[in-house]
């Protein structure tokens, strides 16, 4: 019963605490509209001009069976880690992803959709460096409509 | 937009592990009906929050290259009953959220 009431409070003052923030207002809309990836880049983290950092793991199939869905887990090793952004070169619209990290976390996953064979970039801002990696995703070509 | 979001968190040692399936179609405007020929127009996730104890810990923007029913999976230090939710907002307006305890 206690814990029935506590996870009860519990419920009702995050409810109170927190209107669900859906809204983050700040959608780069530009930038999932640009058509090159360093147009995206630009226009989501300012530049295009990004040095290659060795401490970002891309882990992804070389080869994608189901280019519809394609897993790719990014690993930070920066310390400090404030945003990473995924982009699929191949794509009509490059950028497929931007997280913001505030938890100290160093590693997201994310399904992507590819439309052909392509450099997967990931770029990890950290501590205010940008640092980028890029990884080649080849789409199997069988029963692409 | 109701029960779109398949949300679990459980702890292990000092970090949470949160994944996350929600059940969208994410149309990325180029798929065309066979039959007629009618592009079917763009419908995806743009934003999503997630929260650990009512701070935010993660915002994501999406595009149109998010695959269909999008899968996210990350870990953030915390423990076990840290309250975790999620929500999430598409281009049509649509927007559900869940919240659990983590494990």
């Amino acid at each position: 019963m206690l814990r029935r009431n506590l996870l009860k409070a519990g419920v009702a003052t995050a409810g109170a605490m927190l209107v669900p923030r859906t809204v983050i207002g700040a959608y780069p809309v530009d930038a999932f509209l640009a058509k090159q990836p360093a147009d995206a880049l630009r226009e989501v983290l300012g530049t295009a001009d990004i040095a290659p950092g060795d401490a970002i793991e891309i882990d992804a199939p070389p080869i994608a069976s189901d280019p519809d869905l394609v897993t790719v887990r990014v690993r930070s090793g920066y310390a400090g880690t404030e945003s990473i952004t995924i982009v699929a070169s191949g794509n009509e619209s490059p950028l497929a992803a931007h997280y913001r990290l505030y938890g100290g976390q160093h590693a997201v996953t994310t399904r992507l959709r590819l439309d052909e064979t392509g450099e997967l970039l990931v770029v990890v801002k950290a501590d205010g460096q940008l640092h980028a990696a890029s990884r080649q995703l080849r789409v199997a070509n069988f029963c692409r409509a | 937009m109701a029960k779109t979001i398949q949300l679990r968190a459980w702890a292990i040692d000092d970090q949470i592990r949160i994944r996350a399936v929600i059940v969208h179609p994410m149309e990325n405007g180029r798929r065309k009906i066979r039959k007629t020929g009618k592009k079917i127009p763009p419908h995806f996730i743009r934003e999503l929050i997630v929260s650990r104890n009512g701070r935010v810990v993660l915002e994501a923007f999406w595009g149109k290259s998010v695959s269909r029913n999008p899968y996210l999976a990350f870990e953030v230090p915390g423990r076990k009953g840290d309250r975790i939710q999620l929500s999430w907002l598409d281009n049509r307006g649509n927007s559900d959220s869940a919240r659990i305890v983590a494990r």
